[in-house]
This record gives C-alpha cells, sequence and structure tokens, in this order.
C-alpha cells in the first residue's frame, strides 16, 4: 500500500515539477504592458488608479491570523540565551523547561514531551519537526540569536500553506540576509553557575551582489536541580556548531545557501548525544508582472544517539515550488507543490523497539490559496493543499478566512480551518513484545477548528491583536488496552475533544523612550474516548496545560546608551485528572511569577554590555512534572553577563 | 492508484491554466508607492551638512519591504534631479542601530510597530520618514489610499523640527498638510 502511495507521488511529482518548469517560460514570453510609472510626474501618480494589492505574500502584520513576532532587538534585549528562551517572548507560545537542555514548546494546548506534536517549526523554511515521534527535538536545534531577523509565531492551523503538522501553529525563524552581517560580531555570554556561550562571525561580500557570513559558536549549559532524591541524571549540556549563509542578487533573481553543522552531548557519562549537517537553498525569481517564482530544496541529515539504548539516523531531502500571481481580479494568487521524503532509522536493544528499524516516509502536496477583495473593505482569502503521506494517504487541508477593514487602521477577521498531524512512526510501529502492539492503521490526527479575531491600532502608538478559537480535535491518539488482560495495549485514533480559548497582546510606545509589550492567553480543554474506544493512558496525548498565562515586558531607553529591559510573566498551575478516586484532581506543577532584568549600555557604537538576572524571583521553580521521559528538575535562577562586539 | 495519479494530474493542469490566465497587467498599489519613493526626492530639501550637494540619496526601506525588485529598477530609472538613488534595505529596526537609520534621507516603514521605532529613532533628524497607508503611526510623509488612488500627507511641522523643507510644489499636491509654524 505505502510502496504504492510511494509511486502516485512520484508519478504526479514529474508532472507537477514539469507543469511548474513551464509556467515562468509562459509568463516570461508576453511583455510587460505596465504603464511607465517613471515617466509620470508627481500629480499624474495620484490619478493612476489601482486595482489591485501588490502581487505578493501579505505582510504578517497585515494578515488576518494570530500572528506575533519576535523583533531582533526583541531578541536581544531579553537576556535569553538559546532559542527555547527566546521564544517565552511569544505571549501565545506555551514554552516549559524541563531541565538543563529539554523544553517543550507548544501553542494552544497539548503540552509534554510525547503529546507536542501539533506546532510546525520552520529555520529559513526548513522543517526540524521529527517523523519518529512528530515533535521537535529543541536541544538539537538553535540558531545564532545575533543571526535572527525575526520570528513569526502564528497561532491557529497553518495547514493551508506549511502542510501536515501545522495544526496549533507555526514558528517561522527567519535569519538576517548575509548583506546585513558584514563585518565581524563577537557574542559571549557568561554566568555565573559556569554555562556559557560564545559566537563569532565575519560577513564579506566576495563580488558584486553576494555576500557571504560564517559563524562558530560554543555553548555550554549548567545542569539543573532534580525534584527527586533518586533522580541521579546530570543534564548539563554542550553543543558546538558552525555554518554559513550565501545570498546572492542577480537582477531579477535572488539566491540563497546556508549550512549548519552540530554536534552536542550532555558531558556526565555523554548519555546524550546528537550531531547534524544541513543545507538549504532558495531560489526567487521577480517576473516583470509582479508576479515571482520560488524554489526551496534542503537536505539534512542528522543522528541521535543514547549510549546503550537507541540510536536514530534521519534524513530528510525537500522540495518546495511555489508561484505568487493573480488571476486578474484584483487578487493575490499562490500556488505550488512540495515533495519531501524522510528516511528514518532508529536501533534500540530496548524493549520497545521497531520491528523494522529503518522506514522512509514520503509526503507530496499541492496547493493553491487565492485573496480576493470582496468589496472595498472586505477581503476573501480561501485556499486548499492536499497531501498524500506514504503512511497515511491523502488528507485536505483548506481554509477560509474573512477579513473586514473596520477603520483605516483596524481590522476584524474570521477564519474556518482544517488541519492535520500526520502519523509518526512511533504511532505505526513501535512495538514491544506482550506490552505494546504496533498499530499499521493508524490514521492522521484531525482538526476542524474556527477563529474570529481583532487586530489593529486602537489608539495612537497602541497595537492590539485579539483572538478567540473554538477547536474540533478527532481521531487523536489513544492507547487502547485488550479486553480483561489489559496488555498488550495498541495506539488507535479513538480520541475526539474541543479546546476553546483566547490568546492576545498588545504594544504601547508610551514614549519615545518607553515601551510596554502585553499579552495574556485562556484556555479549555475537554476531551474524552469516543465511542467504543478506551484511553488507557488517561489523556496523556493531550498534554498538560496551565488554564491561563500572562505577560509584561518594558524596554526603556534611559540616557544615552543605557538600556533598562524588565519582564514579568505568571503560569497557571498545571493539573491532571485523577482516576482514583475518578474526578479528582491532581496538582502536577504549581502556578508560579518570575521575573527577568536586564541593564544593558551601548560602551560605544561597536560595543554593548549587558547585564542580565534571569528567574529574578526564586531560587528555583518548576515547570513540568513528566514522568514518562525526564524526572522533574528545577528551573534556577540565572546571572549572566553578555558582551557584543562588531568589528 | 491510477486513478489518483490522474486526479494529481487533472489539478495540476488546471493550476497551470489559471496562472497562465492571469495577464491582466494592473499598476499594483505599491509600484506606484515605488514610485512616490523616488518622485519626491527632487522636491526635498535636506540641510547641507545632512547631504552634501552632489551626494546620492539614500532610500531605505525599513522592516518588511513591500516593492521587491520593481523599486530598484524605478530608481535605476529615474534621474532624480542632478542627484543618484540608493536604495537600502535595513531588516531590523533595533534602536540600537539608530546611526544606520540616521544615514538614510528618506525612510519608509510599511507596518505599525516599525514605523513606530522609525518614527521615534529618527525624531528631530534630518531623515524623511514615509509611513504606509493603513495606520495611525504617521511619518513626515504618510501614504493614504482614496478610491483606489495613492495619495499623501505631509507633516510639514515635524519636517521643520528636522530641518528639513519640502518645495511649495509638493506641499499643494499632498492631500493634507500639518502646516509648520509661521516664522522666519
Amino acid at each position: 500500500m505505502s510502496s504504492l502511495a510511494g509511486g502516485a507521488l512520484l508519478k504526479y511529482w514529474h508532472v507537477l515539477l514539469a507543469a511548474l518548469t513551464l509556467a515562468p517560460a509562459s509568463v516570461q514570453a508576453q511583455s510587460s504592458d505596465t504603464p511607465d510609472l517613471q515617466a509620470l510626474s508627481l500629480d499624474q501618480l495620484g490619478n493612476v488608479e489601482v486595482t489591485g494589492v501588490s502581487r505578493r505574500a501579505e505582510p504578517l502584520n497585515k494578515a488576518p491570523a494570530a500572528a506575533f513576532v519576535i523583533t531582533a532587538e526583541d531578541i536581544r534585549r531579553s537576556g535569553a540565551g538559546n532559542l527555547p528562551e527566546v521564544l517565552r517572548l511569544a505571549p501565545n507560545l506555551e514554552v516549559v523547561r524541563m531541565n538543563g537542555f529539554a523544553y517543550t514548546i507548544t501553542a494552544r494546548g497539548f503540552n509534554s514531551p510525547e503529546s507536542s506534536n501539533k506546532l510546525l517549526v520552520l529555520i529559513d523554511g526548513r522543517s526540524v519537526y521529527s517523523p519518529l515521534a512528530s515533535s521537535v527535538f529543541w536541544e538539537n536545534v538553535d540558531v545564532p540569536l545575533a543571526d535572527i531577523v525575526r520570528i513569526e509565531v502564528v497561532n491557529g492551523p497553518g495547514g493551508t500553506l506549511y502542510g501536515a503538522n501545522a495544526v496549533n501553529g507555526v514558528i517561522n525563524i527567519v535569519t538576517k540576509n548575509a548583506a546585513d552581517t558584514q563585518g565581524g560580531l563577537l557574542d559571549m555570554r557568561v554566568g555565573a553557575t559556569g554555562g556559557y556561550r560564545t559566537m563569532l562571525r565575519y560577513g564579506l561580500a566576495p563580488w558584486e551582489g553576494a555576500s557571504l557570513r560564517l559563524y562558530g559558536q560554543i555553548s555550554r549549559n549548567g545542569g539543573t536541580d532534580p525534584v527527586l532524591s533518586t533522580d541521579i541524571t546530570r543534564t548539563g549540556w554542550a553543543r558546538n556548531e558552525g555554518g554559513f549563509r550565501f545570498d546572492q542578487i542577480l537582477g531579477a533573481d535572488s539566491f540563497n545557501l546556508e549550512g549548519n553543522i552540530y554536534a552536542n552531548h550532555t558531558p556526565q557519562m555523554d548519555l546524550e548525544k546528537g550531531r547534524g549537517v544541513d543545507l538549504t537553498g532558495h531560489w526567487n525569481h521577480a517576473f516583470e508582472n509582479g508576479s515571482s517564482l520560488g524554489v526551496q530544496l534542503v537536505f539534512d541529515d542528522s543522528v541521535r544517539s543514547l549510549t546503550g539504548l537507541a540510536r536514530e539516523q534521519l534524513q530528510n531531502y525537500d522540495l518546495q515550488v511555489f508561484h505568487n500571481t493573480s488571476l486578474g481580479l484584483g487578487d493575490s494568487f499562490i500556488w505550488g507543490g512540495g515533495y519531501r521524503q524522510s528516511k528514518e532509522a532508529f536501533y534500540t536493544s530496548g524493549l520497545f523497539h521497531f520491528a523494522d528499524p529503518t522506514t522512509t516516509i514520503s509526503i507530496g502536496n499541492i496547493f493553491a490559496q487565492d485573496e480576493i477583495p470582496l468589496w472595498p473593505d472586505l477581503k476573501l482569502t480561501a485556499g486548499l493543499k492536499l497531501e498524500d503521506n506514504s503512511y497515511s494517504g491523502i488528507d485536505a487541508m483548506p481554509n477560509a478566512r474573512l477579513a473586514w477593514q473596520v477603520t483605516e487602521s483596524e481590522m476584524i477577521w474570521a477564519a474556518a480551518s482544517r488541519a492535520v498531524r500526520t502519523p509518526s512512526k512511533i504511532d505505526r510501529e513501535l512495538e514491544a513484545p506482550g506490552i505494546l502492539l504496533p498499530s499499521p492503521n493508524f490514521g492522521s490526527e484531525k482538526l476542524t477548528a474556527y477563529e474570529l479575531g481583532y487586530r489593529g491600532e486602537p489608539l495612537p502608538r497602541l497595537t492590539l491583536s485579539a483572538s478567540l478559537y473554538y477547536n474540533f480535535y478527532d481521531d487523536l491518539r489513544s492507547d487502547q488496552p485488550t479486553p480483561t488482560t489489559v496488555v498488550p495495549i495498541i495506539l488507535l485514533n479513538g480520541v475526539k475533544g474541543e479546546t476553546y480559548g483566547v490568546d492576545m497582546w498588545a504594544k504601547y510606545g508610551l514614549t519615545d523612550w518607553w515601551r510596554l509589550t502585553g499579552g495574556f492567553s485562556w484556555l479549555n480543554r475537554n476531551f474524552r474516548p469516543k465511542p467504543g474506544f478506551i484511553d488507557f493512558a488517561n489523556g496523556q496525548s493531550e498534554g498538560q496545560d496551565p488554564a491561563s498565562m500572562a505577560q509584561i515586558r518594558s524596554n526603556i531607553n534611559l540616557f544615552e546608551g543605557w538600556e533598562l529591559d524588565n519582564s514579568l510573566r505568571a503560569v497557571s498551575k498545571v493539573t491532571q485528572e485523577n482516576p482514583n478516586p475518578p474526578g479528582g484532581q491532581m496538582r502536577l506543577v504549581s502556578s508560579y511569577v518570575e521575573a527577568d532584568l536586564r541593564i544593558g549600555w551601548h560602551v560605544t557604537e561597536n560595543t554593548e554590555l549587558a547585564f542580565s538576572i534571569l528567574n529574578l524571583l526564586h531560587d528555583r521553580h518548576l515547570e513540568a512534572r513528566d514522568p514518562s521521559t525526564y524526572a522533574p528538575q528545577y528551573v534556577p535562577r540565572s546571572f549572566i553577563l553578555n558582551l557584543r562586539q562588531s568589528f | 492508484m491510477a486513478a489518483r495519479a490522474r486526479g494529481w494530474l487533472a489539478g495540476v493542469v488546471a493550476l497551470l491554466w489559471m496562472s497562465q490566465a492571469s495577464q491582466a497587467q494592473d499598476p499594483v498599489e505599491y509600484t506606484v508607492k515605488a514610485a512616490y519613493l523616488t518622485k519626491f526626492v527632487p522636491f526635498i530639501n535636506w540641510p547641507d551638512q545632512a547631504l552634501p550637494p552632489g551626494a546620492p540619496v539614500t532610500i531605505c526601506i525599513v522592516g518588511e519591504d513591500p516593492f521587491g525588485p520593481a523599486l530598484d529598477k524605478i530608481a535605476a530609472a529615474a534621474g532624480a534631479g542632478s542627484r543618484p538613488l540608493v536604495i537600502r534595505r535595513i531588516a531590523t529596526t533595533d534602536t540600537a542601530e539608530t546611526q544606520i537609520l540616521a544615514r538614510c534621507q528618506i525612510a519608509y516603514a510599511g507596518d505599525p510597530l516599525t514605523s513606530l521605532d522609525v518614527i521615534d529613532a529618527l525624531k528631530g533628524k534630518p531623515v524623511v520618514t514615509v509611513t504606509d497607508s493603513g495606520m495611525r503611526a504617521r511619518g513626515i510623509i504618510s501614504f493614504v489610499m482614496r478610491d483606489n488612488h495613492v495619495r499623501f500627507d505631509i507633516d510639514d511641522a515635524a519636517a521643520e523640527r528636522s530641518g528639513i523643507h519640502f518645495s511649495s510644489k509638493l506641499l499643494e499636491l499632498a492631500r493634507a498638510v500639518n502646516r509648520r509654524s509661521e516664522g522666519p
């Protein structure tokens, strides 16, 4: 079955490629009849009637979606020392630190190592999603923080554009163009407890229109304190990495190639190790008539190992093609397709294993989305992605969005969308004799989501975004026990349920030297086994979430060259239903309030010194208790000195 | 399986046909705005110390770039009086990098947050801030959309504080002008 589907994928893939390579030729053949605007005088320009918006993807800050953007300045002024900590800046994300290196990050619920499988994370378009477990192993994902230009965090389904697994949200990490990182930068960070991180980067322009940067980085994280006296794991973390990014502009074409290589390990006994290499290329062509064609190619290869227990090897090949154009209706039309192949191998001598350690998972897709003005102030966006994966076949991921421009600077939007999480190798193939049966028919988990939102500037210098969502999930993973004997268990799509809630945030420029950012989210969850199913795991696949989270940040430019940055965040308690006695609630993690403080000083134009205290309020606090993977450990307070020197 | 492959094929062909049918070449909003950016230049006087005579005029696009290569093409074709035009894209608006922004003569920003940062960072500096339509944040020049036409407003009082002079022709063409204080 799966090899047949793979054959079909390959067949249509060739057709798609041929179609895409033909399309630009036919567009190019037409001569441009755009009026020569340059010949017009200033007053004539005011008389030109414009009937369409530009034929490009809409800027995120004007898009009808719950999107938050973390800027380079936000990152620099947060004092954060790695990518997961930076993501705490997004009020619409649930960032949970488990120990010295492990994090779980989700949007709109489902937090825990096993259940955080509904968020897609892309670094310059390269997905870091694991086909083994459907989650992100954050310890293997990092980016030099000074290289990031922005991080776009979109809550809600993004399946139509991004494909499977963009169920509850998408994190898009965008790094700087190499042209913007010319010269040298030394970014050094030292913590009072022995952790440090040093990045050295150099950018040059080898020839006209081309730029290149190279970097190397070493990071050492201190371990965290165990909660249990029996816990002897040491979770200190060491990581070395290096890489490059090359950008070239040739007339209407832009090229980009970037690559990274890393190795990391836990210094104590070297139990957990990882290494990897990745290469991503982009090509973009802008046509005379304003349309554009983009191609992205990704290759990555990684190995993770737990000494003596398991070894995972993964290779991904990914090709995506898209064409931004217009159907001539004043609309903006994007369509394209992609093909991804993951070669996954997992070797273990443990009880839980795969009968065939190697699996090749292939996913092909085509999509189209149109953004069309219905009325001067009303715009409809509708799109569909069809995705064919070699595990469970075809999934359709449509979405429709209405955006109503209420005033010049305010928009109300509504959306209905469908997204899926495709099966992971663990879902389908993991087995343990007498305990767990493989589940060869495990299918996609499905979400139908309804959203209503507002975004705009209700007052001068205030931007506000608020969204309500109602999510209907079906075919979520359940652990079905065998009648009477309980074991063996089999994983089935036996749970359904709803979540609903609010995400909101605001940014306010009190004065030209003081910015405030605040965010709040509230989540309600309700899951149950479908008729005929039993969930022996008692909701483990739905994770553990606080009902509410809030944060406020203040960024002040003091006198010449000095910065004072504060943040305060509160997370409510995490409970789990206790089956014994039925209906009881068990508290897993207490609510907590934490704060960060940073003082920055621009000694010269090229030198910046900063002192930060992260998690200022307590010696240590607990963010997660999930016994299925790691023993619980506390998150400590940390004191950090940071030097950024450009040359 | 063959039926499935045929289904995909039909879909792709339909898409291809649709994209080829898209031949309408309406002037798009951002091409007109790009033309404006270059056409403003001859009507603006910067203080000599900010822009020596004959020096190139740098137009900076801060944050997301809605213009793409169209702006470069228009700028290349434009002879902005005797001054050459340089287009610069600045991805970030870190306030620590204000000196980079201050080297622009025109700084365009297209979203509310970036605009606010650019306006605050360049307050009183001899840079013409230009903000896009659809926002409350207003630079020295702000685009406005009126019945599918691109127009612009001018905050001449802010220009005065920045030491910038606009020609009377530009002020006449503006839809609305926030007048500078009367005086010398």
